[in-house]
């Protein structure tokens, strides 16, 4: 696919995608609004709209303009963005594409069954996309049932990438952009008419295991070696890395110390255990019962390393409009200042001429080895178009 | 039992395909079931009509972008799979790897990896595949269970809805109406408001059914229930009572009286005009129209001091009954004389079969004369000793024997007497311009089958000769069945037995129906008689009737004649033929005969 050539300093655009326009400022909705209408003018035909959780965006003021917008929206707010190498927690980016994307809203997830929905989404009388893009709301109940459901209804054969939106700060708000509104206790499908391919990949290493999860209910481990879950963690950590666990300060440990399912492929299926009660352990994501799983632990260098891999594997097949990224928040946590060592290292190993744009997220969404769209942890992916 | 506890074999095989997925790391996972294509479910091998293997699920149901359900490489993969091995490995055309298990006697399990599935796959699933297929057939049994349950409900279902509603028109049926007047009764006396009960009869339907067959009117009746399911209120009963009439229970009008009569006459009003439109059946159009009686509950029983949900859709009935009576458009409300005609009724009816046990009636005679004062023929009339009322007229109890068919009886001995009375008065001397002796004949004894042959047997039976014996039919009998009179009367002339039309000139016949009427004489109305010498009016219709009667060669004869200036009068039009007061009042046959000798 030919595409303009980034003058110095910014990618001017491509056959499939018009320049970004980002706002490094504590972006305002009038701001944002004025951002989308310029992006429209400049002729997209869809728009793809990244936002950072401090702008602290009010759906009240956006959501007339949202639903007022004749061409498709869809995006997310996240507690940081970044383009190329750098890194913005505070801002916007508005991407505008040159065709129209087919986007999918799915809405109330947790309060109704999705399997009707799912079934006839796509398809019918259109063309099978290259690639599909997917944002939840990372705070909603039913995130991971509606991926589950997702696959079941998509297949394999089809790559995804995704991430889960929201902020920091825990609380469930609106935090997905689409032509009905800001969303939250939702789901966004897009389509892609172009193909993508994907690479993900994690750096986390095991640390000890295996455990027999003896009892759990989706993200709720309840115990471990028949053991409640919190003992068996805090005793682990504290055994083999020397590390005090405080359920008051669980997560300051937790990040360091994720807990990993491994599949009859050998991947490692990251779960980050955020935060302990009653002595169970609440992770992001479902963690089977009966199933065996490994004490995780995490080197800055390695963490780097993976990133920078995953993005090799993506350049090797061939050169690239855009990358788009969802890195998991968690790994910026636990990186701290090395952060940006991530970002440059992914951008690095991606040609200077492509657009390298993508979000921290809570929670990410791809294939796995088997071809199943999973919900990861402390994962790094990126699709490429 | 079964896995995951659960019942629905196709959530209990989803479940099991899912954790194939997440925890065998497979890229699909497909369950073919053997299949009944009677009953189009799964069964269990063995079952009757149970042996062809289909695919039943597959999770997730797309591979890029296409169903499995239509998927070439499925089809493929199935094909190649050996069936008399217990598991194995089928690559496909396009490099996946399907690995199959025999789920034995219900079925198979294929599952897709992109790479050579771990030995651990099969180390893991064998083991669980006998549990897996006794889940399969607990789960096909508790369908088949259920399916024959359902099937046995819908059926009772369907026995408890004959049971309760009508066939044709799918609205309640009598008894199950008389439940919801009864449920209704009860609640309107707990919470002191006022309901009502319509009852319907269609106009005209009888004719439609006659004339075009049962077929047609059941579509009628069809289209009148939709008609009235269109303008009912949700929460009233409808219900089908039987031929052409139809009930309607309103529950819950108000607990004020006014207000719920109000809303009674609403939809009255708006059930006549709704009827009142044409229907139009398989290309023809018909008008039926209908009578309406409603009653308000609730109501006490005078009698037993109780509320009866029968008496209030008696009531109705009979409010019905008297708007039919009147012609009434409106929807009459009942009152409690109503119930007392209708008991009057019945006591006479009573009486009625009584008098003719005991001989409580006789025949009076009144006799008719010429210009010149002579006998020519006289009139039987019914006379009745009713011992609990007295001496009653015609008048009253006529109508009620035309509409209980006692007039059928009734009439039956008044031919029979008044051809006794003819005989005995042929025995004396019957004066000389003695033409005949006329009786009254109903609508219905005319059409009564038979009726004919009566009259014969009674003729042959007392030996008179048939000419001395008349019969008198109203207009309106005559025209009312046109066809049906004229064949009889003409079948009566044949024998020698002559007609005369009654109360001319209050009918509704035309004059083409009247060229058709094989009469013998025309019997002028005592209304066109009565002051007929100072009445202009009434010369002129008398004239024009006597002219009629010329033209159309019939007698013509004054009915009603009590002065001598009406006698008069009608000679001078030419009329030669009376009855009235002014000749003679009605007598007894021993009176008749008496007068004869005298004349003779």
């Amino acid at each position: 696919m030919a595409h303009v050539y980034a003058a110095k300093g910014g990618f001017l655009g491509s056959e499939l995608l018009m320049s970004p326009r980002v706002d490094r400022s504590l972006t305002s909705d009038r701001a944002l609004m004025n951002a989308i209408d310029a992006v429209i003018e400049d002729g997209a035909k869809s728009i793809m709209v990244l936002a950072c959780s401090a702008n602290k965006h009010n759906p009240y003021l956006l959501n007339p303009y949202l639903t007022s917008l004749k061409i498709p929206v869809f995006g997310g707010v996240f507690p940081a963005l970044f383009i190329g190498a750098e890194y913005l927690e505070q801002g916007i980016i508005v991407l505008g594409f040159r065709c129209e994307l087919h986007v999918e809203c799915f809405q109330y997830l947790s309060e109704k069954s999705l399997n009707e929905d799912l079934a006839y989404m796509f398809f019918e009388g259109e063309s099978i996309p290259g690639g599909m893009l997917v944002y939840t709301d990372a705070f909603s109940s039913a995130a991971e049932h509606f991926v589950n459901c997702f696959y079941e209804s998509l297949g394999s054969g089809i790559p995804v990438i995704g991430g889960g939106a929201g902020s920091l700060d825990w609380v469930q708000r609106p935090c997905l952009f689409s032509n009905k509104g800001m969303l939250e206790d939702a789901a966004l499908v897009i389509g892609l008419t172009v193909n993508m391919h994907t690479a993900m990949s994690t750096g986390w290493e095991i640390l000890d295991g295996p455990y027999l999860i003896t009892d759990a209910q989706d993200n709720i481990v309840k115990s471990i070696d028949f053991d409640p879950a919190f003992t068996h963690y805090q005793r682990t950590v504290e055994r083999i890395a020397g590390v005090v666990v405080d359920a008051d300060d669980f997560f300051s440990v937790s990040k360091n110390f994720p807990l990993g399912v491994v599949n009859m492929d050998g991947q490692v299926i990251v779960r980050d255990p955020v935060t302990t009660e009653d002595g169970e352990l609440i992770c992001v994501g479902a963690v089977p019962k009966n199933s065996l799983i490994y004490l995780l632990s995490g080197d800055p260098d390695k963490l780097v390393e993976a990133a920078s891999e995953a993005a090799k594997k993506i350049q090797i097949k061939g050169d690239n409009d855009a990358v788009f990224v969802f890195d998991c928040i968690s790994r910026m946590l636990f990186l701290d200042t090395q952060f940006k060592r991530e970002l440059k290292g992914i951008q690095e190993n991606i040609s200077s001429d492509t657009l390298i744009i993508g979000a921290l997220s809570l929670g990410e969404v791809a294939n796995i080895g088997s071809g199943m769209v999973s919900v990861l942890n402390k994962t790094i992916t990126l699709g490429a178009i | 039992m079964v896995i995951g506890g659960e019942a629905d074999i196709q959530r209990m095989l989803a479940n099991v395909m899912r954790v194939c997925l997440s925890r065998l790391s497979q890229t699909s996972v497909h369950t073919f079931l053997y299949w009944n294509d009677e009953n189009n479910a799964a069964c269990n091998l063995g079952d009757e009509h149970c042996h062809k293997l289909t695919r039943y699920l597959s999770l997730p149901i797309r591979k890029n972008g296409e169903l499995w359900e239509y998927s070439e490489e499925l089809e493929e993969v199935f094909k190649a799979h050996d069936p008399k091995i217990s598991h194995g490995l089928v690559k496909s055309s396009r490099g996946a790897y399907f690995q199959y298990f025999q789920i034995p006697k219900q079925g198979l399990l294929l599952m897709e990896s992109s790479r050579v599935p771990d030995l651990i796959v099969k180390q893991i699933l064998l083991p669980l595949l006998g549990k897996l297929a006794r889940s399969c057939h607990s789960c096909i049994t508790h369908e088949q269970l259920i399916r024959e349950i359902d099937a046995r409900r819908i059926a009772e279902r369907r026995v408890a809805h004959q049971a309760s509603h009508d066939e044709l028109t799918q609205l309640f049926n009598r008894r199950q109406f008389s439940k919801e007047v009864e449920r209704a009764l009860k609640v309107a006396l707990r919470e002191k408001n006022y309901g009502a009960v319509i009852f319907i009869d269609l106009n005209n339907f009888k004719s439609v059914n006659d004339a075009m067959g049962h077929h047609i009117g059941d579509l009628v009746l069809k289209e009148v229930a939709v008609r009235l399911r269109d303008v009912v209120r949700r929460e009233d009963r409808l219900a089908r009572f039987g031929g052409d009439e139809f009930v309607v229970l309103m529950p819950g009008l108000s607990h004020d009286v006014d207000t719920a009569l109000d809303r009674v006459n609403t939809l009255t009003q708006r059930i006549h005009e709704s009827l009142a439109n044409t229907v139009h059946i398989a290309g023809a159009s018909y008008t039926v129209g209908c009578s309406m009686g409603f009653d308000l509950y609730p109501r006490v029983n005078v009698e037993t001091n109780l509320h009866h949900a029968s008496d209030i859709i008696k009531n109705a009935d009979l409010a019905m009954y008297e708007a039919k009576g009147k012609r009434q458009k409106h929807a009459l409300a009942y009152t409690p004389s109503m119930s007392e005609r209708l008991n009057l009724r019945l006591s006479y009816i009573s009486e009625l079969k009584d008098a003719l046990l005991n001989n409580e009636f006789e025949l009076h005679y009144q006799p008719q004369f010429n210009q010149n004062k002579q006998v020519i023929g006289a009139e039987g009339l019914l006379r009745w000793h009713n011992p609990h009322r007295g001496v009653e007229s015609p008048q009253v109890y006529i109508p009620i024997a035309e509409d209980s068919d006692l007039i059928i009886p009734i009439g039956h001995w008044v031919l029979f007497e008044a051809c006794r009375h003819l005989k005995e008065l042929s025995e004396n001397t019957l004066p000389p311009f003695f033409e005949k002796l006329s009786i009254n004949v109903s609508a219905k004894q005319l059409v009564h089958k038979g009726f004919v042959d009566d009259v014969k047997h009674a003729i042959d039976s007392t030996g008179i000769a048939p000419k001395l014996l008349g019969i008198e039919l109203t207009e309106n009998t005559l025209v009312s069945q046109i066809d049906k009179t004229t064949a009889v009367i003409n079948q009566l002339n044949d024998i020698g037995v002559s007609c005369s039309i009654d109360d001319f000139g209050t009918g509704y016949s035309s004059l083409s129906y009247l060229k058709k009427l094989p009469a013998a004489m025309i019997k002028i109305d005592r209304a066109f008689v009565c002051d007929i010498n100072r009445d202009a009016e009434n010369r002129s219709i008398t004239r024009m009737i006597i002219g009629l009667g010329e033209n159309l060669d019939m007698d013509v004869l004054a009915e009603g004649v009590e002065t001598i200036e009406e006698l008069y009068c009608l000679a001078e039009m030419g009329c030669n033929k009376y009855q009235g007061f002014y000749f003679s009042r009605p007598v007894s046959l021993q009176a008749l005969i008496e007068l004869f000798s005298l004349k003779a």
